[in-house]
C-alpha cells in the first residue's frame, strides 16, 4: 500500500472548560471534555468517531476546527499547525477543513437564499466571482442531487434531507480536503439517511475527500468508516480498523457498546449474549481515578482504580487503553 | 431509471412558496386593524406636517388680540387661543415638532444602540461588560426624571429635549439587540460561517444583522410614542418647544386658565395627542405581532 | 378468546388551513393478551397519531376521528365520552413518551407526580401512594429511591428520567403499555438498560406491549409481531422473524436495505429508497408508495392495494408481489 499523506495529525489534544466558583474565585475545577487525545487521519480515509453523550466527540471536532481553541496539544492540518494560528492566516486555512452539522433546521441561515449562502464563501476566499461563481453554485447543487433552480429559494422551502444536501454543498464551496461530519444523519428518517450516506461516499470517491465521521449510530459508523475510534469521558479508549473493532472489540467499553446495539436480525438478537453496563456515565468534572471506565467495567481489577492505562498499540494497527488487554 | 437520476427529482411535493420574511410580515400586519389605523393616521400626519405652510389657513404666530378666545367659527374652524392665533393652524404646525422628536430620537437611538448591541452581544468580553454596565446604569434610573433634569440643566429647548431623549433611549435598543444577538450567535449556521472563514464584519452584517433588524425596527417603533408623549409632557410644563412655536402639549399647558369656559382650547390639542400616541402604539404593536422573532423563519 | 385490543378501520384526519391531512387511513389489527407488537414507520406515517387517537389524546379540532372502532376488551374507546377516558388512561392503557424533559412537570417533585396518578386511578391515600412510589422507583432501578421522591426532574439524567416515566406508567398496573419512541433520545447503553427493564416489567406484570419505533434493530430485539406503516396505511404486518427474513412489500425491503447489516462491506453502496415521504394532504391515488416504488405498474398508480393475508403469519398490501420476488 502506497504511503498516503497524513491530512490530520492530532497530538495530545486537551480541551478543558473552567468551572468558575463564586464571584471572584478562580477556577475551582474544570470539565475535562477532551483529555489527551491523539490520532492521525490519512488522505482519502474515513475515520469514525463513536461515543455516548458527554464523551467529548463534539468538543473534539470544535477544537480541531479551532472554533473553540484547545487548551493544550497540537492539531496539524496537512503539516501546518493550527493551534495558535490567528487572523488572516487562520481564516485562509479554514477553507481546507469544513464541517457538516447535525441539525438541518438550524445549520442554514433562514433569511438567506441558498444561492447566496453558497456564493458568499466562494467570494470571500477569492475562489471565483460573478457569472463563474454562479455556475459553480449550479454545479455544486447538481453534485449533491438538487436542481440548480433551487438557488433562489429559502431553507424553509426544503425538507430535512434536502437541507442536509445544501449543507454538504456549502461545505464543498471552498474546496476542502477534509470534512468533519458531525452526526449528519441523526436527525433524518431512515430512508433519507441511506441517501445522504451514499452521497457522502460518492463525493469522497469523486473529490478524494477525507472524512471524520462522528456518530452514535455504531452500525452506520462501522459501515462507512475505514478505521474507528471509540471515546469515553474525553479519552479515546480504542482505535483500529472498523470491522476489527466491531467484530473483535478489545476494550470492555467497546464490547459493552457493541453488545448494546440492537441488530436488525431477530435470529441473531434472540441468541446474543449481552453485556449490561451498570449505572450512569460519571460527570466529566470529576472523572473517576485511574481508568475512567473502571466504575462501570465488568472486568475491572484493583489496578484499574489506581493507574490510568496508557493508550498503546496492542496489535497491528490497533490501539487500546486498558490494563486487561 | 438509475438511482442517481431518481434522487434528482427530489420531491413530488408542491413548492411551499416563500417570498421572504418581510412579505410575510406585511401580510400579517395588514390584518391588524389597530396597526392599519396607526399607519393611515401617521401617514396623514406626516403629509400635514410636510405641507402645512400651504395647507394652514393662517401662520401659527399671527396674533389678533381683537379676536382672542373665540369659539369655533367660519373664519377659525377650531377657534382661537388667548392671543387670537388660529387654533387649527397651530395644531397643524404642531405636528412638526412632534414628528421631529419622535423620529429623530429613535433614529439616533438606533444608530447608537444597534451597532453597540450587536458588537457587545457577539464579541462578549470586556466590551460587553462595559456596555452592560451602561445599560444597567441607564435602566436603573427613572428616565422621565432624567430627561426633565437634563432639559432644565441645559436650558429648555426643542434641541435639548431631543438630546435628552436620545441619551435615555439608545439603551433600550442596545439591550434588546444585544440579547437577540447572543441567542442568534449560538445557532449552527453562525458557527458554519466561522468555519467557512468569513470575516467577522461580514458575519455581523450579512448574517446577524438581518436576524436582529426586525426587533430593532420594533424597538424603533415602540420608542416613538414614548418620545412623543415625553415631548407633550415637557412642553405642557413649559420645558419643551419654546413659544411662539406651537406644540400640542404646550397648547394644552397654555389652556389651563381658560379650560372651563373655552373647552376648544384643550380638547383639540389633547385629542391630537391621544390619537397620535395611539396611532404610534398601534403601529408598534402591529409590528410586534407580525415579526414574531421566535419563529425562525 | 377475545383479543385485548381490536382496532377496526381507524381513520384520523387533521383539518388545517393548508388542507386536510389524512394521517391515519383505515388501519386494522388485533392484539392478544401478552403480545409484543412493534409499530414501525418513518415520521409522518401515522404510528403515533393512531395511538394517541386510541387514547383520545388528540386535540379535536384540528384532529378528527373520521371512522373506525377501537375495542379494548370489547368496549369501543372511540364511543366513550371524553370525561370517561380517565378510567382507561393509566389504569388500562399507559403510554411512555419520547421526551422525558417535556413529559414530566418541571416544578413538581417526581414522587408527587407518580403518587398523583395512583391517588387518582387507584384511589390510594397519599401516604400509601408515596410508599408504593418508593417501591416503584426502586424497581425501575433508581438508586436511593427514598431520597429521589423529593427530587425534581431536572436533577435526573435522561436515562433516569425515562425510568421515572416508566414507573409512572406502570404504577397503576395497566393491561397495555405503549412505548412511543421512548428510547430514541437515549444513548445506546442506556437504551439497552431501559429496554431490558421494560421487558422484565412486562413479564412480571403480564402486560401487553406496543413499541412504536423507527429503529429496526429494536424491533428485532423486542417484538414478536410487527406492523409496518406508510402514509397512514398498514402496508405489511406479521411475525417479526418472518418479515425480517422475507420482507414482502417493496417499502419494507427498502427499509431493511437502508440499514447497514453486519455483512455489508465498505465497498457496497447502501440500497436506498428514492424520493421523499409523501405529502399527506395530497396523497396520490392508488398505492401511496407508488411514486417511489421500483416495481410499480399501471395498476399501482390508480388502485390502492388492500392488505391481503398471504400466510397465517404475514399480510402485505401490494399488487406486484410476484414481480418483486421474481426479480
Amino acid at each position: 500500500m502506497a504511503e498516503r499523506q497524513i491530512i490530520l495529525r492530532v497530538k495530545h489534544l486537551k480541551k478543558y472548560f473552567p468551572v468558575m466558583g463564586g464571584l471572584f474565585k478562580r477556577n475551582q475545577s474544570a470539565v475535562k471534555a477532551v483529555d489527551d487525545v491523539s490520532f492521525e487521519i490519512r488522505e482519502g480515509e474515513t475515520l469514525g468517531l463513536v461515543g455516548e453523550s458527554g464523551c467529548g466527540k463534539t468538543t473534539l471536532s470544535r477544537a480541531i476546527l479551532q472554533l473553540d481553541p484547545p487548551t493544550a496539544g497540537s492539531v496539524e492540518l496537512e503539516g501546518r499547525e493550527l493551534v495558535n494560528m490567528k487572523g488572516e492566516e487562520l481564516r485562509h486555512i479554514r477553507a481546507r477543513v469544513q464541517i457538516i452539522f447535525q441539525n438541518p433546521y438550524s445549520s442554514l441561515n433562514p433569511r438567506m437564499t441558498i444561492g447566496r449562502a453558497l456564493l458568499q464563501p466562494m467570494i470571500v476566499h477569492g475562489i471565483s466571482s460573478g457569472k463563474e461563481a454562479e455556475k459553480r453554485v449550479s454545479d455544486l447543487l447538481n453534485k449533491v442531487g438538487l436542481s440548480p433552480t433551487f438557488a433562489n429559494r429559502f431553507p424553509v422551502e426544503f425538507s430535512g434531507g434536502q437541507r442536509q444536501r445544501i449543507g454538504i454543498a456549502r461545505a464543498l464551496t471552498v474546496n476542502p480536503r477534509f470534512i468533519i461530519c458531525d452526526e449528519p444523519i441523526s436527525s433524518l428518517d431512515v430512508s433519507m439517511q441511506a441517501q445522504i450516506i451514499n452521497l457522502l461516499r460518492k463525493l469522497q470517491r469523486e473529490l478524494n475527500l477525507t472524512y471524520m465521521f462522528i456518530s452514535h449510530d455504531l452500525s452506520m459508523v462501522r459501515y462507512i468508516s475505514n478505521r474507528m475510534a471509540v471515546m469515553y469521558l474525553g479519552k479515546i479508549v480504542e482505535l483500529g480498523e472498523s470491522r476489527a473493532v466491531c467484530g473483535m472489540p478489545l476494550h470492555p467499553y467497546t464490547q459493552a457498546l457493541w453488545s448494546a446495539v440492537p441488530i436488525p436480525n431477530p435470529e441473531i438478537e434472540e441468541h446474543r449474549k449481552r453485556i449490561n453496563l451498570e449505572g450512569e456515565v460519571p460527570s466529566p468534572i470529576n472523572p473517576p481515578s485511574g481508568c475512567r471506565f473502571h466504575t462501570r467495567c465488568p472486568k475491572a481489577k484493583d489496578i484499574c482504580e489506581d493507574i490510568e492505562p496508557e493508550f498503546r498499540e496492542v496489535g497491528p494497527e490497533r490501539w487500546a487503553a486498558c490494563h486487561m488487554v | 431509471m438509475t438511482q442517481e437520476l431518481a434522487s434528482l427529482q427530489v420531491s413530488p411535493v408542491e413548492r411551499v412558496k416563500y417570498r421572504g420574511f418581510w412579505t410575510g410580515a406585511w401580510r400579517r400586519f395588514r390584518r391588524n386593524v389597530l396597526a392599519m389605523y396607526g399607519l393611515v393616521f401617521v401617514g396623514f400626519i406626516i403629509v400635514v406636517a410636510l405641507f402645512v405652510p400651504v395647507l394652514a389657513p393662517y401662520p401659527y404666530d399671527k396674533i389678533d388680540l381683537a379676536h382672542g378666545l373665540e369659539e369655533m367659527s367660519k373664519e377659525h374652524l377650531l377657534g382661537t387661543d388667548q392671543l387670537g392665533r388660529d387654533m387649527l393652524s397651530r395644531i397643524m404646525f404642531a405636528a412638526r415638532p412632534m414628528l421631529l422628536v419622535g423620529f429623530v430620537t429613535q433614529v439616533a437611538a438606533l444608530l447608537i444602540g444597534l451597532p453597540l448591541g450587536i458588537i457587545a452581544g457577539y464579541k462578549g468580553g470586556v466590551f460587553d461588560w462595559v456596555v452592560t454596565r451602561f445599560i444597567d446604569f441607564f435602566s436603573a434610573l427613572p428616565w422621565y426624571l432624567i430627561v426633565l433634569y437634563l432639559v432644565m440643566v441645559l436650558k429648555p429647548s426643542l434641541q435639548n429635549l431631543i438630546l435628552a431623549l436620545i441619551i435615555t433611549s439608545w439603551v433600550n435598543q442596545c439591550r434588546i439587540v444585544r440579547g437577540l444577538t447572543m441567542s442568534v450567535r449560538e445557532q449552527d449556521y453562525i458557527e458554519a460561517t466561522r468555519a467557512l472563514g468569513l470575516p467577522t464584519w461580514q458575519i455581523l452584517t450579512s448574517h446577524i444583522l438581518p436576524q436582529v433588524a426586525p426587533l430593532a425596527l420594533w424597538g424603533f417603533a415602540v420608542g416613538i410614542p414614548t418620545a412623543v408623549f415625553a415631548e407633550a409632557g415637557l412642553s405642557f410644563l413649559g420645558l419643551g418647544v419654546r413659544p411662539p412655536q406651537p406644540s400640542w402639549g404646550q397648547m394644552l399647558g397654555e389652556s389651563g386658565q381658560w379650560w372651563i369656559y373655552k373647552p376648544h382650547m384643550f380638547v383639540f390639542p389633547g385629542l391630537m395627542i391621544t390619537l397620535s400616541v395611539l396611532a404610534f402604539q398601534g403601529l408598534a404593536d402591529g409590528l410586534r405581532a407580525s415579526i414574531d422573532v421566535n419563529v425562525n423563519v | 378468546m377475545l383479543p385485548l385490543l381490536d382496532v377496526r378501520h381507524l381513520e384520523v384526519a387533521f383539518f388545517t388551513k393548508d388542507g386536510v391531512v389524512k394521517a391515519v387511513n383505515g388501519i386494522s389489527y388485533t392484539l392478544d393478551y401478552g403480545d409484543t407488537l412493534a409499530l414501525v414507520g418513518e415520521s409522518g406515517c401515522g404510528k403515533t397519531v393512531s395511538v394517541l387517537a386510541m387514547l383520545r389524546l388528540l386535540p379535536v379540532p384540528p384532529a378528527k376521528i373520521m371512522g373506525g372502532q377501537v375495542l379494548l376488551e370489547g368496549h369501543d374507546l372511540l364511543r366513550l365520552k371524553l370525561d370517561q377516558m380517565h378510567t382507561v388512561r393509566g389504569s388500562q392503557i399507559a403510554i411512555v413518551f419520547q421526551d422525558p424533559m417535556t413529559s414530566l412537570n418541571p416544578v413538581m417533585p417526581v414522587g408527587d407526580q407518580i403518587a398523583e396518578a395512583m391517588q387518582v386511578n387507584l384511589r390510594l391515600g397519599r401516604k400509601e401512594a408515596l410508599e408504593q412510589t418508593e417501591v416503584l422507583l426502586q424497581r425501575v432501578g433508581l438508586p436511593n429511591a427514598a431520597n429521589q421522591l423529593k427530587s425534581y426532574p431536572h436533577q435526573f439524567s435522561g436515562g433516569m428520567r425515562q425510568r421515572v416515566m416508566i414507573a409512572m406508567a406502570i404504577s397503576c398496573k395497566p393491561k397495555l403499555l405503549i412505548a412511543d419512541e421512548s428510547t430514541t433520545a437515549l444513548d445506546v447503553t442506556i437504551q439497552a438498560q431501559i429496554v431490558d427493564l421494560v421487558k422484565e416489567l412486562q413479564q412480571e406484570l403480564g402486560m401487553t406491549m406496543i413499541w412504536i419505533t423507527h429503529n429496526l434493530g429494536l424491533v428485532a430485539r423486542l417484538a414478536k409481531r410487527v406492523i409496518v406503516m406508510y402514509a397512514g396505511y398498514i402496508i405489511e404486518m406479521g411475525l417479526t422473524k418472518q418479515i425480517f427474513a422475507n420482507p414482502i412489500h417493496p417499502y419494507t425491503i427498502g427499509l431493511l436495505n437502508s440499514v447497514p447489516g453486519i455483512e455489508l462491506t465498505v465497498d457496497q453502496d447502501l440500497q436506498y429508497i428514492e424520493g421523499a415521504p409523501p405529502d399527506m394532504i395530497k396523497l396520490p391515488p392508488g398505492c401511496p408508495f407508488s411514486p417511489r416504488c421500483l416495481y410499480r405498474s399501471e395498476r399501482c398508480l390508480t388502485e390502492r392495494p388492500e392488505l391481503v393475508e398471504l400466510t397465517t403469519s404475514v399480510a402485505a398490501a401490494c399488487w406486484n408481489i410476484d414481480r418483486v420476488h421474481n426479480r
